[in-house]
């Protein structure tokens, strides 16, 4: 029995890797942007942000560091951000230079210090969605933003 | 014949003491004086030198010279060299032998010179005759700043005559800092006594340039008998040392 | 496991104070000669076998120059100009590297005059550097060959007073006084330029280690450009590159020389913290740099033995399991150590999968990207690792041939370069812990089909060309074990967002 769950759990996770890309990276490494721990994927909620282009998968910590190392990316890049659906991340694209995003996804980003950055710079499928995570998570002042206000906000947080 | 065979010796032989580095400055590299500063023990080093010396009143005088230096303990080396002159074209004066030990007495610090004793032995071989001479040469260097070093040389030679001195002032600092690090400029100024005990002044300027890791080139005028009419000279010279 | 942590770092606190042990009754009689002592490399048809690869050679030229400048600048009193005129100064010659070595005494005369026992172990310790590269470099000589060429360096090395030990020391202490830390803190730009600098000095054995000759230009051209744009000016970097981090082959086969490397660079750290602590006399700066180059040398050790001695101490010798080649680190164990940007790990075990690795050093990989080398199981873990890392990668793998090692490199997209044309790799994904037989490259289509006449399990599979096997992805492997423990340094950006 123990076999058989064994081979079923390895067939899943080789199909994950063949069909579900929001895998994350194995090894224990640290945020390429904010240099603090990745932060894991738990039962009740996502957490891992993977961005991909070409043959790479890098993981994130939050949409923040994405889209503040976003030079670093070459080409089109798929991001994986992870919703507040487990299992079921938002699709964020940059294709030819242009990111688009879901229509209704809305973004948080609201951290003051980079310790906090994976609970509070993330995606949401829904205003409502939205909503519901910053009153379940106490968020002051939560600004529900579109995909070009969130970017803006990061051009402005590492202009100051 | 025996003095100029042994001034010749002085001017002509090389005595690389770092081939590999051209900071290390080193008798008649291309000028006369050197730093107190000895090869590294187990080093060894072959060098070639050419000089041409135009005097007022004489004909050209080719030179050529080589020697081989061992880095034979720490702090000292020795030298083996064969010197030989074109004054008349290389038929009758097949050179001078010498032979040399230098050692470094202590290293320079804050508060004191760097200091070393040359003892050298130089004796003409082949159809011309002469004698044999013997000299020592103490030689002090001190960084007095701003990259520059400052040498001095004192030398006394014994021959069959009475003893002959002879001071040398050198400077040396690098060229091209920050930007190069491949030339050093030496300078050097000083008084001899010639085979009449006469004094006689000598100036030369110079360049050391590294060519590779194990080879350094040197370059330079020497201004000598200044003073005596009859007895001046441009001597030119260049050379090359390599470490194997 | 968190009490573990709390006896360790409790055993830290109270050990990293000096006791009256850690200071000799008198130094060594050489530290303090009026001699000079100058003693020449081993020669040999190895010398100046790096300058068979010009931009490599001239950017390790131009590091001594860095150095020299720095220290002269601290030596005659201009550390305030230090992270601005000097820095430019030194940054003109990184960017515009010697052709020639360069004798850094004639640029740093006041500081080597001053501290010239400092200057005499720095340049024996130099030229190991430089003879080790020259024979990893050799043209016509084995591997074996450069193998034992290199114990003899270690040899001629150790026969010296002022040869550092090969030891491993616990960088913990010696990076715990008084005055430690104060260099990285006043002068972060110029003090990046130094970890920069012994970055390259580390990472590049492994560029050269067992590797095709043909294939070091290609390297580094990844290297060298890492090097130039950001490690000489990482300021985040929060401990100085060790040589098992940056080059963990050679480390593991030449443990002692790795040792001496990381207690020199060590020993240039904490030189470069009395230096710049304010409140020392020019009196007790020297008396200090006496001391410091008396921790690391061989012979305060003679006797001890690696793997052995109280922890956080002097003389403490222990290392990481799987490593002997590196001492231990702020909060590292025997068993896990951490790694600044890759986190907590065991040495023992692959990088990606946690499975333990080989020690047959002809198998299993490394992938260097990012700043970092680690060793992986597999050919599968490498190309993962790689894809999960930002920028180019060089990935060193074993074949089934021992004198063909593969080298691959990527560029930023992830796709892979041979310096094996007719390379072809084994993919059947297994279970984990036997990855490194179902995950392997191959230097041809026959030596593959050979592989699986020897393993009938795995009949069937196709062999997959590069671009193929680049374009796969393995997922996260089950047998991944996460070492959840924070960071023991403080933390580049927690205050800022």
């Amino acid at each position: 029995m123990k076999n058989i769950i064994k081979t079923i759990s390895i067939f899943m996770i080789a199909l994950g890797a063949i069909f579900t890309p929001t895998i994350a990276g194995a090894h224990d490494a640290d945020c390429p942007y904010c240099k603090l721990k990745l932060v894991q994927n738990t039962d009740a909620m996502d957490n891992e942000v993977v961005v991909k282009f070409g043959n790479k998968k890098i993981e994130y910590r939050c949409m923040f560091c994405v889209f503040a190392d976003q030079h670093k990316f070459v080409g089109d890049v798929v991001v994986y951000a992870p919703s507040e659906k487990v299992g079921e991340p938002i699709i964020v694209k940059r294709t030819s230079g242009q990111w688009t995003a879901p229509a209704g996804t809305v973004f948080l980003n609201a951290f003051t210090s980079h310790q906090q950055c994976a609970g509070l710079s993330r995606a949401f499928t829904s205003r409502a969605a939205f909503d519901n995570y910053a009153r379940r998570n106490n968020v002051s002042n939560p600004k529900p933003l579109t995909l070009a206000q969130f970017m803006q906000a990061v051009k402005e947080a590492l202009a100051d | 014949m025996r003095v100029k065979a042994f001034t010749l010796a002085l001017s002509m032989v090389p005595a690389l003491v770092i081939a590999t580095d051209h900071n290390n400055v080193d008798a008649n590299r291309p000028l006369r004086f050197e730093d107190a500063s000895t090869i590294a023990f187990g080093e060894r080093t072959f060098e070639f030198g050419v000089n041409a010396m135009i005097g007022r009143r004489n004909q050209p005088v080719y030179g050529l010279g080589t020697e081989f230096k061992y880095g034979v303990g720490v702090d000292q080396e020795f030298g083996l060299g064969i010197e030989s002159e074109s004054a008349d074209g290389f038929r009758n004066n097949l050179g001078h032998l010498e032979v040399r030990y230098l050692r470094q007495l202590r290293r320079d610090t804050e508060g004191a010179p760097a200091l070393a004793i040359g003892i050298q032995f130089a004796t003409p071989y082949g159809n011309q005759g002469g004698d044999p001479e013997f000299g020592l040469r103490g030689i002090a260097s001190h960084y007095v700043g701003n990259y520059n070093w400052l040498h001095f040389n004192a030398d006394v030679t014994f021959g069959n005559n009475e003893p002959r001195l002879g001071f040398l002032f050198g400077l040396s600092r690098p060229l091209g800092y920050p930007r190069d690090f491949s030339q050093t400029l030496v300078m050097e100024a000083g008084l001899e006594q010639d085979e009449n005990r006469q004094w006689n002044a000598i100036a030369g300027i110079g360049i050391r340039q590294q060519l590779s890791p194990r080879a350094v080139i040197d370059y330079g005028v020497l201004l000598q008998g200044m003073g005596q009419s009859e007895k001046q000279s441009v001597a030119l010279k260049f050379g090359y040392g390599v470490s194997f | 496991m968190l009490t573990t942590m709390i006896v360790v770092t409790a055993v830290a606190v109270a050990t990293t104070q000096q006791s009256s042990a850690d200071r000799p009754a008198t130094l060594p009689a050489w530290m303090r000669s009026q001699t000079a002592r100058h003693i020449d490399y081993r020669r040999g048809s190895d010398n100046w076998a790096i300058l068979g690869l010009e931009p490599f050679a001239r950017d390790m030229f131009a590091t001594g120059v860095g150095h020299a400048m720095a220290y002269e600048a601290l030596a005659t009193g201009h550390s305030a100009s230090l992270e601005t005129e000097v820095f430019d100064r030194i940054n003109t010659v990184l960017k515009n590297p010697p052709l020639q070595p360069v004798d850094e005494y004639a640029v740093s005369p006041t500081f080597s005059r001053r501290y010239f026992a400092l200057e005499q172990v720095f340049e024996w310790s130099h030229t190991l550097h430089f003879q080790t590269i020259d024979v990893l470099m050799h043209p016509g000589w084995s591997d074996q060959r450069k193998d034992e060429e290199i114990e003899k360096l270690w040899k001629i090395y150790s026969a010296q007073p002022y040869a550092l030990s090969g030891l491993p020391m616990n960088m913990e202490y010696l990076d715990g006084f008084e005055f430690s830390g104060e260099f990285r803190t006043r002068y972060p730009k110029v003090n990046a330029l130094f970890w920069g600098y012994h970055w390259l000095q580390t990472v590049n054995y492994d560029m050269f280690y067992r590797v095709p000759r043909n294939t070091f230009a290609s390297q580094y051209e990844v290297i060298g450009d890492r090097y130039h744009t950001t490690e000489l000016y990482n300021t985040r970097r929060e401990f100085m590159p060790m040589t098992a981090e940056t080059s963990p082959r050679f480390a593991k086969r030449f443990p002692e020389i790795a040792n001496s490397f990381d207690n020199l660079h060590m020993l240039h750290d904490n030189v470069n913290d009395i230096l710049a602590a304010p409140g020392l006399s020019q009196g007790e700066k020297q008396r200090e740099i006496e001391l410091a180059i008396w921790r690391v040398l061989a012979t305060t050790h003679i006797g001890e033995t690696a793997g052995e001695g109280q922890p956080v101490s002097l003389h403490d010798h222990r290392y990481s399991m799987g490593m002997p080649g590196m001492g231990m680190m702020k909060g590292s164990d025997e068993e896990v150590m951490y790694m600044p940007g890759m986190g907590w790990m065991n040495m023992s075990e692959c990088g990606h999968c946690s499975m333990s690795l080989s020690q047959n050093a002809n198998a299993g990989a490394t992938v260097t990207a990012d700043g970092w080398t680690m060793a992986v199981r597999c050919a599968l873990c490498a190309r993962d690792m790689a894809a999960q890392t930002l920028g180019r990668a060089i990935i060193r793998s074993a074949t089934e041939n021992p004198d063909q090692m593969l080298v691959l490199i990527s560029d930023e997209l992830g796709n892979w370069t041979s310096n094996i044309p007719t390379v072809v790799f084994l993919e059947y994904m297994d279970e984990h812990p036997s990855c490194n037989r179902w995950s392997k490259a191959f230097s041809s289509l026959d030596a593959f089909h050979a592989y699986l006449r020897e393993r009938p399990e795995y009949a069937g599979a196709e062999p997959l060309t590069l671009e193929e096997w680049a374009s796969r992805n393995g997922g996260e492997p089950e047998t991944y074990k996460r070492i959840d423990r924070p960071s023991p340094y403080q933390r580049s950006r927690e205050g800022q967002p």
